[in-house]
Order: structure tokens, then C-alpha cells, then sequence
């Protein structure tokens, strides 16, 4: 982080806002409001990432989280009912939970940020930032690793990612009346209802039972 | 990097994934029935990423490292890719007596997606890719169960199977985090290195545990096994056939890999946890199968069992010794492979009974060997087999994981091996009995003789061919057991392990 007087006024900018901002998302009613406010927390955060000098973890982060992330939560309440919300403020158990885990990661962030040398000493990786300002800045860094490293889980990725679309929709996919029909129990079911065993006849009943409802 | 020389030794995976492409691309451009095609397609591509299994082997035997170390071609890997290739044929042979032709086209594509993640997982040298292949594998399979999507119960097991899935999955990144941050890489290799050097601290085996317990999520160990029952009662008859054998018997390889090569300096750590979680697994899966009444149920109770059985090799595994030559990997090689395919049989099986009797209830098994006398057979060499009778695959199976296992000093794991196995005659053989040695029901007799028209047409010669195949390897690799341990063996000796 370089250190400026620019850099520090965007710094505490962005803390104030952040905290400011997650407060607000825990705390409003409306659960629209509170993914509002968690796409302004997503933005801050990625303010942090930009004065870091992350410049494509930073786009990253807002592509993905406030992109995509946030909009499926959005979609997601589309599908509730939020005309009636209930009156009294709910308690649930997860706060029990919450609150420890809060705390752990305040300690966490408190030795991290202080600094030990054992901890500088257990922070290692690939890539030090000495090797990540030689390569031209972390986009590049990233670029690298991905590219010569990683190229194999990268492929395998985009191949993983095309299974699980087609698995999409064939689960969302309209379950039409011959499937039914077709599989084998049924069509064993449908002939003895039509007291027939002809594939022909348990054909018309399927169709018989696909216009029945119009 | 890509280096041209690579792709080479992928060409198999390439097929597959060719084939996968290619089943949805012929599903988008066709109609009619196209079960026939789909069929055809994937069992030539199946065919032929065998044949260039064989064609394009490492020279010299050894291992040989691809794209900057990601993926490794070794005796190894070509096992357990020779098993999943011929696994997937006979799933997608299974599915196409039981779907009708759209629903199979999917089944096949997804099918091949997964035969692609497990092909990759097995030969995995980094956490990368060890975590994308798992994925790729399992994703597809979550859908596989849910894909007969207008029965409740085939919904309820694939939601129940993808939360669980899904929540391992978190595990084994958190774990793999761990393993990073402890030593800076993700190559499984270099992991043993950096973890050597810090030996046995307590965040090394926290990272270790993370790993274990999502594993065990993935090979349906106790206490992780909860899913299992349900997802293979609740999944299509083929896709429970296919779940029960193909990702369990990859998630095992890459365990067996894992406590090899990248935790290989825990060993002692790995035995006493592993040697835990095996016993219990053996004594819960095979008390808790007694009491199912659901052949699929059973089935899936017994699945649990066998996995105890295996991770007793690969505890003893552990056990052995750096720089000595493993003896129990070859033995979990062996019973991966001769408990895949006596599983899938029975569950083919129990498809033929689900078609002639609409029930997948134990009590429908009742005098089949009256109505159908080959799959009474093939059913009784299964059940036999997953016993251990010698002289099927299943005793010899279970003859070399006692053998290491006393090997390796777990004289008390062997022994519970036995206990437990004794155990499970009792509900394999129960099987056994009803199909020959009682008279079925009344109303199962009329139901069966009513359907008998159906019943003939819906288990046809191809799916008969399935069961044979399964019953004869079964009895085969149980006589000429020495031969397909002779390759295990090869395959360990030649391995990044």
C-alpha cells in the first residue's frame, strides 16, 4: 500500500463505509435493502483490493459478488412473498453461532496484522510479492499461474462448469407425459389399469393423460 | 503450458469428452427414438479411449508428468481408467433398458462427464487438479439420481446427496488450504516434502483430518455415510448401480494416492485414523444392512461395508514402511476392481426383479429362481462373492486385504474383517434363499404372470449380457484371481505413489 496522504484518506474512506454499510445489511427489515447494502459492502472491499495494488482481484471481486452473487439473492427473494413480513424482530439460533465466530476472526485479524515474524515466516506461496512486482503486477501474476501452472484444472474448469450447466437443465426441463409413460413401472401400471398390455394402448393412454388437463 | 507431446497420453480423455459433446449435439439435432444411437455412440467412444489406453502407455513402465506436473500417466491411473471405461459401458447398456430415449441421452452425456472426472482423479498430482476431477465427477452424478425427476423420492436423494456432496467439497478446499498454507505448494509430491519438514505439529494433521473427513464423505465411510442409503433407493436403478461402484472407487484411489505420496510422513497418524473409521464402517454397515428390507437399501448398507474393507487396505498401506513396495495397495487395486463389478451385477439384477414385479422389496425376490433361472444365478454368485465363498473374486479380494492387513501389524482389524464378514453372510445369503428356496407369494405369482408380456420385452438380451458380464468376471477373477493382481501389482510398482 503505497503510503500517501491520498491512500490514507481513501483507506479510512473505505473502512468507515464498509463497516458502516454491513452494519446496515444485519440490520434493516427489508430484504431487499440488505442485499443492497451488501453490494455496497462488495464495492468497498474491492476498493481495498485496488489500493493493494490487486487491481484484477479487485474487478474480480465486483464482477463476481456484486455481478453474479448478489443478483441470485436478488432472484431468490423474487420468489418469496415480502408483502408480509412478520412483525416481530426474529432471533434465530444461528447467532449463537455467529458470535463466536465473529470473535474468531477478530483475533485472527489481530495476529495476522500484527505481524509476528512466525507468521510473515508461515505466509508463503508461489508467489512473494518481489516475484509478483518482477512479473508486472498481480493480473500478470495470476496470468502466469493460470496459464503455465494451472492450464490443466483451467480446461478442466470450463469442462466441469459444462456438466453442471447440461445437469441444469435437464432437471429444470419440462417433464413431458411419454417420460412418464415410458418408464417401465408406469407403463406396467397403465397397462393394468387399461386392463391392456399392448404398447400401442398404453400409448394412448399416455396421450389420453397428456390432454386431459387442457 | 500445454507441451503437443501431452495431449498424447490424454487422447482417452479427449474421446470421452468428444463423446460426451457428441451425445448432446446428436440429442439438439434429432428426433425418434435415438436410444439405439446413443448407445452405440458411447460405447464407441468408450471402446476406443480403451484402445488408446493401451496404445499410448508410458514407455519403460515409469510415471510420466503432464501440464507442468498437474496430471500423472502411470500403471496406476490406467488401472483404475481400464475399470472406469468399462464401468461406464455397462451403465450406459443398463440405462438404455430403463429410459426412454430422451432421458437416456441425457443419462449417457452426463454419464460421460462423470467417467471424465473420475479418468482425471485417478491420475491427479495436484490439488488443483484432484479438486477440479472430483467435481467433475460428482456433479453429474448429483443430477443422475435426480433424473427420473417426477418421483419424490428420486428428488429428495439427489438434493440430500448434492447438500452433503456439496458440504464435503467445501471441506476438502478448506483442508487443501490448509495443506497450502503449511507448505506453499499444491503438487501432491511437494506437500510430503513441506510437510515432512514441519513433522507431525497439530495443524498438519488438522489439515490432514479436513482431507480425510471430506474423503470419507466421498467413499461413504462412517460416520459420513448418511447419505448413501437414500441416495441409492431414492436414484434410477442404473445410476445407483453406477454410484455405488464408479466415484467411490476413485475417491478410494486418490485417498490411497493421497496417503502415499502427499501425506506420506503421517503415516502412523493416517493408520490409527483410517483403522478407526474402517472398523466401525465394516460393524455399522453390516449390522445396519441386516434389518433392510429394500433390496437397493441393502445394497446401499452393504456398499458401506465393503468401503470398511477397503479402507482397511489402504490403512495398512499407510502402515508399510517408506521406500517398501506397499503391499496393501495392490490389494485395494484388486478389490476396487472385483467389488465394482459383483455390485454392479446385483444391482442388475435387482433392475430385473424391479421389471418383472414393480418392487425393488426383498420379498419380490421370492422363487425367482422359478420365473428366471440366469439372473437367480448371476444374483446368487453376487451375493455370494460380496460374502467372500472362495472360490468367487469377492474371497481372494478379501484374502489379500487380510494379508496386508496382518502384514502391516492390524491383526485386530483382520480380525473384525472376519467378524463382520461372517456377519454380512446373513443377509446376502438370505437372498440367496428366498430366490431358491421359496415358493413366491400368491399375489406376486398373478402380478408376475400378468406383466409377464412387459417383463419379457423390458429386460432384454443386451441387459442380460450386462449381468453375465459381471457374473462371469465375477467368477473368473475369482479362479484366475493372480493375474489381475499381477497387474495391480505392475501398476503400484510403476507408480507415483
Amino acid at each position: 500500500m503505497p503510503d500517501n496522504i491520498e491512500t490514507h484518506l481513501a483507506f479510512w474512506y473505505l473502512a468507515a463505509a464498509s463497516v458502516a454499510a454491513s452494519l446496515l445489511m444485519v440490520s434493516v427489515r427489508n430484504p431487499v435493502h440488505s442485499a443492497i447494502s451488501l453490494v455496497v459492502v462488495i464495492f468497498h472491499v474491492a476498493g481495498f483490493f485496488a489500493i493493494l495494488g490487486s487491481g484484477f482481484l479487485a474487478v474480480a471481486q465486483i464482477a463476481i459478488y456484486a455481478g453474479a452473487i448478489v443478483v441470485l439473492f436478488l432472484f431468490t427473494l423474487m420468489m418469496l412473498d415480502l408483502r408480509h413480513l412478520p412483525e416481530e424482530r426474529v432471533t434465530h439460533r444461528q447467532l449463537w453461532l455467529g458470535i463466536p465466530l465473529a470473535l474468531l476472526l477478530a483475533v485472527e485479524a489481530v495476529v495476522i496484522g500484527a505481524g509476528t515474524p512466525e507468521v510473515r515466516e508461515s505466509i508463503k506461496g508461489a508467489f512473494p510479492p518481489a516475484t509478483v512486482s518482477e512479473l508486472g503486477g498481480s493480473a500478470e501474476a495470476l496470468a502466469v499461474a493460470l496459464f503455465n501452472d494451472y492450464t490443466l484444472p483451467f480446461l478442466g474448469a470450463s469442462v466441469m462448469l459444462t456438466a453442471a450447466t447440461v445437469g441444469a437443465i435437464v432437471l429444470a426441463r419440462r417433464i413431458e407425459e411419454h417420460e412418464r409413460a415410458d418408464f417401465p413401472r408406469q407403463r406396467a401400471q397403465t397397462s393394468a389399469a387399461n386392463g391392456a398390455d399392448s404398447a400401442a394402448q398404453a400409448e394412448q393412454a399416455a396421450q389420453a393423460a397428456q390432454e386431459s388437463p387442457r | 503450458m500445454i507441451e503437443p507431446g501431452d495431449l498424447g497420453y490424454v487422447v482417452p480423455e479427449l474421446i470421452v469428452l468428444g463423446t460426451a459433446l457428441t451425445l448432446l449435439l446428436w440429442a439438439a439435432i434429432t428426433r425418434g427414438d435415438r436410444r439405439w444411437m446413443s448407445v452405440s455412440i458411447a460405447l464407441a467412444g468408450n471402446g476406443s479411449a480403451a484402445l488408446m489406453l493401451f496404445m499410448r502407455t508410458p514407455a519403460d513402465g515409469a510415471a510420466v508428468e503432464l501440464f507442468a506436473g498437474q496430471l500423472v500417466v502411470d500403471g496406476y491411473s490406467t488401472f483404475f481408467r481400464t475399470l472406469f471405461l468399462l464401468l461406464a459401458s455397462l451403465a450406459i447398456v443398463f440405462g438404455a433398458q430403463r429410459f426412454p430415449s430422451a432421458p437416456l441421452i441425457d443419462f449417457a452425456a452426463l454419464l460421460q462427464f462423470s467417467l471424465l472426472g473420475m479418468m482425471l482423479l485417478v491420475g491427479a498430482a495436484d490439488w488443483a487438479t484432484a479438486f477440479i476431477a472430483i467435481e467433475t465427477m460428482a456433479i453429474p452424478v448429483y443430477v443422475l439420481v435426480g433424473l427420473t425427476r417426477f418421483r419424490r423420492a428420486s428428488l429428495e436423494a439427489a438434493m440430500k446427496y448434492f447438500a452433503l456432496g456439496a458440504f464435503a467439497s467445501a471441506v476438502l478446499v478448506y483442508g487443501i488450504a490448509w495443506s497450502y498454507g503449511l507448505t506453499g505448494t499444491t503438487s501432491l509430491a511437494e506437500t510430503a516434502d513441506g510437510i515432512a519438514s514441519r513433522g507431525d505439529e497439530p495443524w498438519s494433521l488438522f489439515a490432514l483430518g479436513l482431507i480425510l473427513v471430506a474423503l470419507g464423505f466421498k467413499v461413504a465411510a462412517v460416520p459420513f455415510h448418511a447419505w448413501t442409503p437414500d441416495a441409492y433407493q431414492g436414484a434410477p436403478t442404473p445410476a445407483a448401480a453406477f454410484v455405488s461402484v464408479g466415484p467411490k472407487v476413485a475417491a478410494m484411489a486418490l485417498l490411497a494416492r493421497v496417503v502415499t505420496l502427499a501425506f506420506e510422513p503421517l503415516a502412523a497418524n493416517i493408520t490409527v485414523a483410517l483403522a478407526v473409521i474402517a472398523a466401525a464402517t465394516m460393524i455399522l454397515g453390516n449390522l445396519a444392512a441386516i434389518a433392510q428390507s429394500d433390496v437397493k437399501r441393502m445394497l446401499g448398507y452393504s456398499s458401506i461395508a465393503h468401503t470398511g474393507y477397503m479402507l482397511v487396505g489402504v490403512a495398512a498401506v499407510s502402515q508399510t514402511d517408506a521406500g517398501a513396495d506397499f503391499v496393501g495397495v495392490p490389494s485395494v487395486l484388486f478389490y476396487g476392481f472385483v467389488y465394482a463389478l459383483m455390485t454392479f451385477g446385483a444391482f442388475a439384477v435387482a433392475y430385473v426383479v424391479e421389471a418383472q414385479t414393480d418392487s425393488n422389496d426383498l420379498s419380490a425376490f421370492r422363487g425367482l429362481a422359478r420365473r428366471s433361472m440366469l439372473p437367480a444365478a448371476a444374483m446368487a454368485v453376487f451375493m455370494l462373492s460380496l460374502t467372500g465363498v472362495p472360490p468367487l473374486s469377492g474371497f481372494l479380494g478379501k484374502l489379500y486385504i487380510l494379508q496386508s492387513a496382518v502384514d502391516a501389524g492390524l491383526g485386530w482389524l483382520a480380525v473384525t474383517l472376519v467378524v463382520t464378514s461372517v456377519v454380512s453372510a446373513f443377509y446376502y445369503l438370505r437372498v440367496v434363499v428366498l430366490m431358491f428356496m421359496e415358493d413366491e407369494d400368491a399375489p406376486a405369482a398373478a402380478s408376475a404372470a400378468a406383466d409377464a408380456p412387459a417383463a419379457s420385452g423390458a429386460v432384454a438380451d443386451a441387459h442380460s449380457a450386462v449381468v453375465a458380464v459381471t457374473a462371469g468376471a465375477t467368477v473368473a477373477f475369482g479362479i484366475v484371481g493372480g493375474g489381475l493382481l499381477a497387474w495391480a501389482q505392475a501398476a503400484v510398482a510403476s507408480s507415483l505413489l
